[in-house]
């Protein structure tokens, strides 16, 4: 007989803008796994809502190897705790996100574990993946899948399973200051990740001119795809919004003119 | 002739499903970007140079229809002032094509965008022109999963054929590794070749030219991101505030000229309205039998004719209302085509 498990959290309510930032990151490289943090708050109904996300670096870039260390978790504590004060709202860390490229949206082994010993610290804490570049060869469409889960003990043996947590993406059709800031910040650290390796690579002390030269040319290389393949894109939808937004703005004002003399006129 | 491809940002991607999931409709709009067609000649000891046109379409921003089917009429003629008045400032030119997105469907094009695909062809006088067709669906009944799917289509010959989408990534673009060790040389003119020429890469402090002006490069890049970040976010809270307030002025009016009406109405009350379409709809659906139509019923729940017979007046009073009689009474009021409906009906 199937014992119904009673789990912390009843569902995630993620608001749209920080699905934009988790969505872009996921879809910014194919070649590796990204990750980041979600921050927002536990409500009396177990609903965890997230508000914004915050983008992390990898410093195992080994597949399948999406882990957070504990000064990321501190860091993005003391960013949480910048969002309460900014927004007074209780806002804390209440889960992570990672990215599958070309490989199913479902965890792995190692993805149910990480997320179990995450909740061994926080029983509300929430595991989102996002699985992007899956393309079907025959009828040549395009998918982007993802979802929300959390860990629990299998029945039998030590090993954990994963728990289906329903996910919403709640509307909201302005984007907020925090998931901008988080947005512009992926192609800053993608830039701090290439200039650290480049900086190791030079001290090198026995490495000849024509070396230096030749890593010279490819962290250019490195640094140019980013700005091509991210930023550029990035600057791009930011100017378009803007002038959305301007346009937007122009419309709303005749019409709170227009609205506010036909209010005079009754 | 070679596949042609649809090249995508991933922001524009990641923008097309905010865009949607802020919306409880379908939404479409237009595609703006750049198509390329290049010749491309394939050499081959086996065969005759061949030549062949790769055509990519360069998706580079999307601009939404305010209103769903706006752009185009019922029958799938573009609107022209609607198209013009997203085109604002000659963006005629960058349009490459147009999409929409529609949830729990299929990844096929309707009749109606075949039909407004070619039509939106015409009138942009663009014969190369894409649909990105974007699908989401709840994968898991409890909506832990959720996916979207995502195709282009173009037209040749007014037959549609799919064309694969490549999500343009920091992943497609070789990233090359660098060199750790070195393969030591001790030529003298190889290090004289290295002094001389040394000075034109390196600074005095060692570091490489090109290597300080890339980043300078980009960092005013990224002080360009920062600036527009800053403005965008300005003008996210102007429009949230503006729409906080022309919402606050529409309840308003709403609410004043309900009460001026409600005194108008108490002066003069109208007369009630009657729902013709429906009445109408009723008599064509429904035959025009006189069981349809607004009956008075006695007590007992039988129809009162309306004729003033006597014979039927004293028929009614003298027999008590049974079932039998109830038929015999109907059969007298249907007339025969109604009989006849009813018993092949039965």
């Amino acid at each position: 007989m199937c014992v119904p498990i009673l789990m912390a959290v009843s569902a995630v309510h993620l608001e749209s803008d920080a699905f934009l930032v988790c969505m872009n990151h996921a879809l910014s490289t194919e070649k590796e796994e990204v990750m980041g943090l979600c921050i927002g708050e536990v409500e009396v109904s177990r609903i965890v809502h997230i508000h914004s996300v915050i983008i992390l670096r990898r410093s195992d870039k080994r597949k399948d190897r999406v882990e957070i260390s504990p000064e990321q978790l501190s860091a993005a504590s003391t960013e949480a705790e910048r969002l309460a004060d900014m927004t007074s709202r209780p806002m804390r860390v209440v889960g992570w996100y990672h990215s599958h490229p070309h490989i199913t949206v479902w965890p792995s082994h190692v993805d149910v574990r990480t997320q179990a010993m995450y909740q061994m610290l926080d029983q509300c804490f929430v595991g989102l993946i996002f699985s992007c570049f899956i393309e079907d060869k025959n009828t040549k469409t395009g998918r982007v899948l993802y979802t929300c889960f959390q860990s629990v003990q299998a029945q039998k043996g030590s090993e954990y399973e994963r728990v289906e947590i329903p996910i919403h993406v709640l509307p909201r059709e302005a984007i907020g200051k925090v998931c901008l800031e988080s947005a512009v910040e992926l192609p800053r650290i993608l830039c701090q990740e290439e200039q650290d390796t480049y900086r190791k690579i030079h001290s090198l002390a026995h490495l000849d001119p024509v070396t230096k030269i030749h890593n010279g040319s490819v962290f250019t290389k490195n640094l140019c795809s980013q700005m091509s393949a991210v930023s550029g894109p990035l600057l791009q939808w930011l100017e378009d919004r803007l002038e959305q937004n301007q346009q937007s703005i122009l419309e709303l004002q005749r019409e709170k003119e227009k609205l506010m003399q036909e209010l005079a006129a009754l | 002739m070679a596949e042609p491809t649809v090249r995508l940002p991933g922001i524009v991607l990641a923008s097309l499903m905010f865009q949607h999931v802020n919306s409880d409709s379908d939404v479409e709009g237009l595609i703006l970007g750049e198509s390329r067609f290049d010749e491309q000649v394939t050499i081959s000891d086996s065969q005759a140079d061949h030549i062949h046109i790769e055509e990519t379409y360069n998706v580079q921003k999307h601009i939404a229809c305010h209103r769903l089917n706006t752009l185009y009429s019922s029958d799938g003629q573009v609107n022209a002032e609607e198209l013009h008045k997203l085109l604002a400032e000659n963006k005629q030119q960058s349009v490459i094509g147009w999409y929409r997105q529609r949830r729990n469907s299929e990844q096929q094009m309707t009749f109606r965008e075949k039909l407004v695909h070619e039509n939106l062809k015409s009138a942009l006088s663009n014969p190369h022109m894409i649909f990105v067709l974007l699908t989401p669906t709840k994968t898991t009944p409890p909506g832990s999963t959720h996916r979207m799917e995502y195709s282009a289509f173009i037209s040749r010959s007014r037959h549609f054929m799919n064309v694969p989408v490549l999500i343009t990534n920091l992943g497609l673009l070789e990233q090359l590794s660098y060199w750790k060790v070195s393969a030591p040389c001790s030529a003298a003119g190889y290090s004289l070749t290295m002094k001389k020429h040394g000075s034109k890469f390196f600074c005095s402090s060692g570091l490489l030219k090109e290597v300080n002006e890339v980043n300078k490069m980009n960092d005013s890049l990224q002080a360009e991101l920062q600036k527009t970040c800053r403005d965008v976010e300005e003008s996210e809270r102007l429009v949230e505030m503006l729409q906080t307030e022309v919402s606050a002025l529409r309840t308003k009016l709403r609410e004043r000229q309900q009460s001026e009406s409600g005194k108008e109405s108490a002066a003069d009350p109208c007369e009630p309205r009657k729902n013709r379409l429906l009445q109408e709809a009723v008599r064509a659906l429904l035959a025009s039998s006189p069981l349809f139509h607004t009956q008075t019923l006695t007590l007992q729940g039988l129809p009162v004719p309306d004729h003033t017979d006597d014979i039927s007046i004293t028929t009614a009073r003298e027999a008590p209302p049974s079932a039998t009689n109830y038929r015999k009474r109907l059969r007298e009021m249907l007339p025969e085509k109604e009989r006849k409906r009813r018993r092949s009906k039965s």
